[in-house]
């Protein structure tokens, strides 16, 4: 009796230590989903009080003092990022100008960005004569773009090896390179913005604080013109010098940015959930599967809207050193299964704004593929917001999406309005 | 019963396998060495710059080849006007199209103005572009979805695809436009448009050639703003080519 006694309390005693002793860790896993929300909540990658902190810095409302302007186009990251929770899109457009020569587009004085405000009437841009390039985009939604970032860029140049193959050549995503400003100007696979202009989001909140609310910072020390002309500290429009220390190290020049705020919007970036899938998607994330989406979802793989609308990417796994070595993938970013819709490439799909930013000449009439997720929460899309239905944005595709459009106009009219539910699923 | 002694033995066993069992197992030494890295992508091979290529040669069109054009993508749902129709490249992407002048076949409407169609239906006089003098304005207002009737003379634009311009089969991308057209329409040029207007600031972007007529009594030309065909009346400023 004694000994069964004994036996048992052994044995109750190893169940409690085997599984402590054979738990592995994380590592090696197979790759999973990536959280996906509309929630204002963190995806793991920050606490939720340090998200709350630089969901504060992103919807923070500059003025003059802090730096705004002297051209701007708004006073916050969360004015055009904002629809339904910050960090999505907006219907606010930024205007882009230029001129085409016959043979190059030539930047409009001051930059093809023309900013739609000032913090003085004397120095509004204007679009000048001659330059008759001129078009709209739409703000981006950034929901996600922290699994984005952690693509490695040879997944995406996989994919534009690819696409000829899967489209008897007609279509050709163009794959390019941009430069890391956190890592000296080291190249990397681009992925955000219309024309590809960044690979990381440090870099990108950079580009953004400068450009879009004039405020200069660690990457950027250098005021935007007003159509050319000088209106910075030292020409009477500015009172903010571009000199200020940074916080976190006295030593670095952080412009106008000295508290670092492009570090709590790409860190913010970072940390959002990438977007929900609407109810009866046909994964099956958000309630029983609709027939009709599971439908539409077969027909956007079959007509091949999918080889640009890439539906599923794996980041690359913790640990990778991204961004010219100035960031490693986080656990809570890496190995994750993102379902963008899209394959983060060029294209001329013939709606080509002209404009030329980061990619050179050759990229002039190509757009990126937009990113699909979400886009239910659009009413204006294409690049322009042009598009104000979703039948009449499919057909302005054309170009290297020719014979994509041709199998859709193929379609009867209960599959088209199947597939255009899909769409409304994303 | 155990006795005390065992008791605590026990206990004192058991505790020591928990210990020993929750504890984390020594990590095996490893070399320090920086994280894997994202390898490096080669250099992409310079892509050519797209220039649009020169609009091929191409015959004149016939009107079988016209007919045929259309009925492509329309079907029986329009009734084409094979005597009014011009070629050039409206949107400016090398390739030749072509527009021409159609009427809503009979009972036909529920088709023609269907939300899924295979063509783009809108109204030129409707599209208001932006006042690029203006870098702050608010946009006009989104005009009420176009409807076709029975009545209405409509033009179709045809953009073409590759080489073969809008006679390629897989030419499909097309415009339904309504009050576009009071039948007399050519083509002109951009380039030939450009230079009569040299030094104005009234033309707007034109991406590629123009389909010039007169509506009413005002001459103007429709052009492609890269979403849209936009009526552009020469009393805003640009030299009449529709007069000449």
């Amino acid at each position: 009796m004694r000994m069964l006694k004994l036996s048992v309390l052994l044995l109750f005693a190893a169940a409690l230590v085997l599984p402590f002793a054979f738990t592995s860790t994380v590592e090696g896993q197979g790759a999973t989903e990536a959280p996906r929300g509309f929630d204002n909540l963190t995806n793991g990658f920050v606490t939720q009080a340090q998200f709350d902190a630089d969901k504060d810095v992103f919807e923070e409302r500059d003025d003059i003092a802090k730096g705004l302007g002297p051209v701007y186009n708004t006073q916050s990251c969360a004015e055009c990022h904002q629809n339904p929770v910050t960090g999505a899109i907006s219907q606010i457009t930024e205007l882009r100008a230029g001129h085409f020569n016959g043979v190059n587009f030539v930047d409009h004085p001051g930059g093809s960005l023309i900013n739609d405000r000032a913090t003085n009437p004397e120095i509004q841009e204007r679009v000048l004569g001659g330059n008759e390039v001129r078009t709209f985009r739409t703000s981006l939604n950034t929901l996600g773009d922290g699994f984005v970032e952690c693509i490695d860029s040879n997944t995406l140049a996989a994919i534009a090896n690819a696409q000829p193959g899967q489209s008897g050549g007609q279509i050709a995503g163009q794959f390019i390179q941009v430069p890391v400003a956190e890592a000296n100007g080291a190249l990397r696979g681009a992925r955000f913005g219309w024309k590809n202009q960044q690979a990381s989001l440090l870099s990108f909140s950079s580009d953004a604080y400068l450009n879009e609310m004039g405020i200069t910072n660690r990457f950027n020390l250098v005021e935007n013109t007003s159509n050319g002309t000088f209106v910075g500290f030292g020409s009477g429009f500015d009172p903010v010098p571009d000199n200020a220390p940074c916080a976190s190290n006295p030593a670095v020049n952080c412009g106008e940015d000295p508290d670092e705020d492009i570090v709590a919007f790409a860190r913010f970036m970072r940390a959002t959930k990438a977007p929900k899938r609407g109810p009866g998607a046909e994964d099956g994330s958000n309630g029983a599967p609709n027939p009709d989406i599971v439908a539409g979802s077969n027909l956007f793989s079959q007509i091949g809207c999918a080889i640009c609308h890439v539906r599923s990417i794996t980041t690359a796994p913790a640990g990778t050193s991204i961004n010219g070595g100035a960031f490693i993938v986080p656990a809570a970013l890496g190995n994750k299964i993102i379902h963008p819709l899209s394959d983060f490439l060029l294209h001329n799909v013939g709606t080509g704004d002209g404009i030329v930013q980061n990619g050179g000449q050759s990229t002039r009439n190509k757009l990126r593929t937009p990113p699909l997720w979400g886009v239910r929460t659009r009413d204006r899309i294409m690049h322009d917001g042009e598009g104000l239905n979703r039948n009449e944005s499919i057909l302005r595709h054309d170009g290297e999406a020719n014979g994509v459009i041709n199998n859709y106009n193929a379609l009867s009219a209960t599959q088209k309005n199947q597939l255009i539910l899909f769409l409304n699923s994303l | 019963m155990f006795s005390r002694a065992k008791t605590l033995l026990l206990l004192g066993v058991t505790l020591v396998l928990l210990t020993v069992g929750c504890a984390k197992a020594p990590e095996p030494p490893r070399a320090v060495q920086p994280p894997p890295a994202e390898a490096v992508v080669p250099p992409a091979t310079p892509t050519a710059d797209v220039k649009p290529e020169p609009v091929a040669k191409l015959p004149p069109p016939t009107q079988d080849e016209v007919r045929g054009a259309v009925a492509r993508i329309y079907k029986d749902a329009v009734v084409v006007d094979t005597n009014r129709f011009a070629v050039g490249d409206f949107n400016g992407d090398g390739s030749q199209d072509v527009a021409v002048v159609v009427t809503p076949a009979a009972g036909m409407l529920g088709e023609i103005n269907s939300e899924v169609a295979n063509w783009i239906l809108e109204d030129p006089q409707k599209i208001v572009p932006p006042d690029s003098k203006k870098a702050t304005q608010r946009l006009a207002p989104v005009p009420a979805p176009t409807r076709v009737a029975q009545s209405d003379v409509l033009l179709v634009v045809l953009h073409g695809h590759g080489p073969l311009g809008w006679r390629n089969p897989e030419s499909r991308q097309t415009y339904l436009l309504k009050n576009a057209t009071a039948g007399g329409i050519r083509s002109h040029q951009m380039t030939t448009l450009l230079k009569a207007n040299s030094g104005k600031t009234a033309l707007p972007k034109l991406r590629g050639d123009v389909i010039s007529e007169k509506l009413g009594a005002e001459p103007g030309f429709l052009y492609y703003n890269g979403s849209k065909y936009v009526w552009y009346p020469s009393s805003r400023g640009a030299e009449s080519i529709a007069s000449k």
